[in-house]
């Protein structure tokens, strides 16, 4: 897994967006940035300050991120210096949060790290471009806020991970939940339909909900959206819409694969359901199961 | 000034939303909108844009570096504190640092007229210890020998404690084969776990069938710890005395750092204003003594120029030369009397608002006020209606008379009754003339308006009819959008002398091409002569 876990990620601006919180992310991502060390020295950070106060992967207070020599660090001026850790500053972003401005830093000495992001799609968009194009960083990890997968239109050309926690209470919403991030994560782009100029195109801006489903017109062939991400509609829902019309988007995201956190969950059970419910895509287990 | 209306009514954003500081605080300062009235100091711009358009000009590579330099500079956080933490001094340092190779580049001219100078080498190279690339910033440990020793005990422990945690992480790979390098715990179900050495590993539940693992790490790492978290107590101590030096150095150099912030400003707005005045053919604007005359030759209203030249339709740039201050505009429905206005309008506030203008020559005076009075453009006030909205504005353009005044009234009155509207128009031209400090150019449709001294007469020069008559074929079907270029063609939009008795007729003209119905023509046309001459 570590191998694949690497390949996936470098030279790659990814996501890791949760289906709730507590679900794993930052667990996850110091796994992730410990394989990838090996490799490159990569980039991360958060999106929003973080009140999440546990992780659920371990049902212990919440991990620090942990960072080594040579990551680049994007938070909150007060959290650097509040860090074990020794940083040089790069750069200080003109965003101000509640903790101070956030700025890059590279790190010169190793720690722990609070990370605290911005909240605002824009300023996501253009932190990750400065990192790309001003500081030359290729390998860029987003610890995203549970549950808000619209994070990730706010960059192009950007994947994802969906960490999802299953337990015994919720298994039914999240299966429903997996199920239909893999259907709507699929669709294709709009350039990619075949003889679009012979059919109705109906675009909604903004969110699929369920109260707009009435103003696609009967004779909609393809309904287009901006990105996977406006999609509030349930598996039951996305499925019924897809056998009237086709669904295509105007940028669309790479779903990496989704990391599996189960609990009261045997590995075998949950097998066994994905295959019932011919879910197909990519499946991480959790890295740090035996 | 008020100058929210005349910017609307002349669509100045169109402009200025290109005109683009490069830095935070040229940008801060684009949005201030600042209109000058001091006269020197306007010449003063002038002079500077001349100086930097020649620069740019004659050093594309310099002018380059040094927008690429003004890009890199950001807004620095406040001074009013005691003590900066390291992204404040790291802004103070990107700030020296660029502002320093901005001064290298500049000429000898242009630092001579904006008195631009870099003074703080030193301050730099004290911001830039420990080897720190040139842009970025480190608390170096050459910034006090205590914490060099310091940070050394740190590396030192550090370097124990990843020892001791590898060779425990092997210990328990070999007995369990259990790996936590790359993990800080590991899930197992439960029925593997039995074997393990309590003294290795701690279990704690996870869920019904597995355990959460984590490795037990000898006393000796929690020991060694303890002792690194009190050398980061004293780290941090240590750092707080070195940041405390490095702000008292950089508050003794306040008034030099924001002396450069000014004159990053200026420089930035400088050469914002210069890349205009170079894309759009710019010259400087000749201000003269108010009672001088207003003239424009090959003056271009640029939010107009742009759009036809997208459209790929003839533009027909201005000139005019105003002797009197009160200037009545007459001609035909779409000959141009509000581009003639939107054209004076723009060029005043480019002028007073230290740009160069697009024309071959532009002389003018400053003016404390500018007013527009017109078609509500933006604010609505309830139960004023069109006229009660001119009324308002005419009346608080009045109140600006004391000081040299310029007013831009378009069509006045043009929604109430016309007996009223042309009394009130005689009314107010008969006024301006006698204020030896209002500058005011009246359009109307409104013919044989009385005389006065000090105020001209002028017409825009409107249909080429006969040229029109020569190309125009009955037979042909034209679209709206043929029949409104074909006006424009054959619109002569230049401005003419002319005299408070001059008659246009064109409005049947235009009704005629814009396709109005022969009947109603032929009705009106009729109803002309047996009432009028």
């Amino acid at each position: 897994m570590n191998s694949i876990i690497t390949a996936q990620l470098v030279n790659k601006t990814t996501f890791l967006v949760g289906n709730k919180k507590n679900a794993g992310k930052t667990t996850f991502l110091n796994y992730a940035l410990a394989q990838l060390r090996k490799v490159v020295q990569p980039a991360f950070f958060t999106i929003g300050i973080d009140g999440e106060a546990s992780d659920l992967i371990i049902d212990s207070p919440k991990p620090k991120v942990y960072t080594e020599i040579g990551d680049y660090v994007v938070t909150s001026s007060l959290m650097i210096s509040k860090s074990d850790a020794l940083f040089e500053i790069i750069h200080v972003f003109p965003y101000k949060t509640v903790l101070g401005r956030l700025v890059l830093a590279k790190t010169l000495r190793s720690g722990n790290i609070e990370l605290v992001g911005s909240e605002d799609n824009k300023q996501v968009g253009e932190i990750v471009d400065y990192l790309r194009n001003e500081a030359h960083i290729n390998t860029i990890i987003i610890d995203g806020a549970a549950s808000r997968v619209t994070q990730v239109a706010s960059i192009k050309n950007s994947y994802f991970y969906y960490i999802i926690k299953l337990d015994q209470k919720s298994i039914n919403s999240d299966i429903n939940k997996l199920k239909t991030i893999a259907l709507i994560s699929k669709f294709r782009s709009i350039d990619e339909i075949d003889a679009l100029e012979n059919k109705v195109v109906f675009e909604i801006k903004g969110a699929l909900t369920e109260s707009k489903l009435s103003m696609i017109p009967e004779d909609c062939a393809v309904l287009l959206l901006n990105d996977f991400t406006k999609i509030f509609l349930d598996f039951t829902q996305v499925t019924e819409l897809t056998r009237k019309l086709e669904i295509a988007y105007k940028i669309t995201y790479q779903l990496v694969s989704f990391v599996i956190i189960l609990k009261d969950i045997m590995k075998e059970d949950f097998v066994k359901i994905v295959e019932n419910h011919h879910i197909e895509e990519t499946i991480l287990y959790n890295p740090y199961d035996y | 000034m008020t100058i929210k209306d005349t910017m609307q009514f002349v669509e100045f954003n169109t402009f200025y939303s290109e005109y683009a500081p490069l830095t935070p605080y040229g940008l801060m300062d684009k949005n201030k909108y600042h209109v000058f009235t001091d006269k020197e100091m306007l010449i003063s711009v002038y002079n500077s844009i001349g100086k930097i358009v020649n620069f740019i000009n004659e050093n594309s590579f310099q002018s380059d570096k040094i927008e690429h330099h003004l890009k890199r500079i950001s807004h620095l956080n406040t001074f009013e504190r005691k003590i900066f933490d390291s992204s404040d001094i790291f802004l103070v340092k990107k700030l020296l640092v660029n502002f320093k190779s901005i001064v290298k580049l500049l000429n000898d001219a242009i630092k001579e007229d904006l008195q631009i100078s870099f003074l703080s080498e030193e301050l730099l190279i004290f911001l830039s210890y420990g080897g720190a690339n040139k842009e970025t910033f480190y608390l170096s440990e050459e910034y006090n020998d205590e914490l060099a020793e310091n940070r050394k005990k740190i590396a030192e422990t550090d370097k124990f404690l990843a020892e001791i945690k590898k060779e425990r992480f092997q210990e328990i790979l070999e007995q369990h084969s259990l790996d936590f390098r790359f993990r800080d715990f590991i899930i197992a179900s439960e029925n593997i776990t039995n074997n393990f050495s309590s003294e290795l590993i701690y279990k704690e539940v996870y869920d019904k069938t597995s355990l959460l693992l984590k490795p037990i790490l000898p006393k000796e790492y929690f020991d060694l710890h303890k002792k690194r978290e009190a050398l980061l107590l004293e780290e941090h101590k240590l750092e707080q005395e070195v940041l405390m030096t490095i702000s008292e150095k950089i508050l003794a150099e306040k008034a030099a750092i924001i002396d450069y912030i000014n004159k990053i400003v200026l420089l930035d707005t400088l050469f914002a204003k210069s890349r205009m005045a170079i894309k759009y053919t710019m010259i400087a604007p000749v201000l003269i003594d108010k009672n001088a005359t207003i003239a424009i030759v090959n003056g271009q209203y640029l939010p107009l120029a742009n759009k036809c030249a997208k459209t790929d339709t003839i533009y027909t740039p201005l000139n005019a030369e105003f002797d009197d201050k009160t200037c009545v505009i007459t001609g035909s429905n779409m000959g141009g009397k509000t581009v003639l206005l939107k054209t004076i309008g723009f060029m005043q506030l480019l002028a007073q608002m230290g740009f160069w203008v697009p024309a071959q020559k532009f002389k003018t005076s400053v003016f404390e006020n500018i007013h527009y009075i017109g078609e509500d453009l933006s604010e609505k006030i309830e139960g004023l209606s069109s006229f009660g909205f001119e009324i308002y504005n005419l009346t608080k353009a009045i109140n600006d008379f004391g000081t040299n005044t310029l007013l831009l009234i378009d069509e006045f009155a043009k929604t109430t009754n016309a007996i009223e509207a042309k009394a009130i128009i005689a009314a107010m031209l008969k006024s301006f003339s006698q204020k030896e400090t209002v500058w005011s150019f009246v359009s109307t449709h409104f013919m044989e308006l009385p005389e006065f001294e000090k105020v001209s007469f002028y017409k825009m020069k409107g249909l080429d009819y006969s040229e029109y008559m020569k190309y125009y074929n009955k037979e042909q079907q034209y679209s709206l959008r043929e029949r409104i270029k074909l006006i424009n063609t054959f619109m002569r939009f230049e401005i003419i002398k002319t005299d408070h008795k001059d008659r246009t007729y064109d409005a049947i003209k235009i009704a005629e091409i814009l396709g109005l119905n022969d009947e109603i023509i032929k009705y009106t046309k009729a109803y002309l002569s047996e009432n009028y001459d």
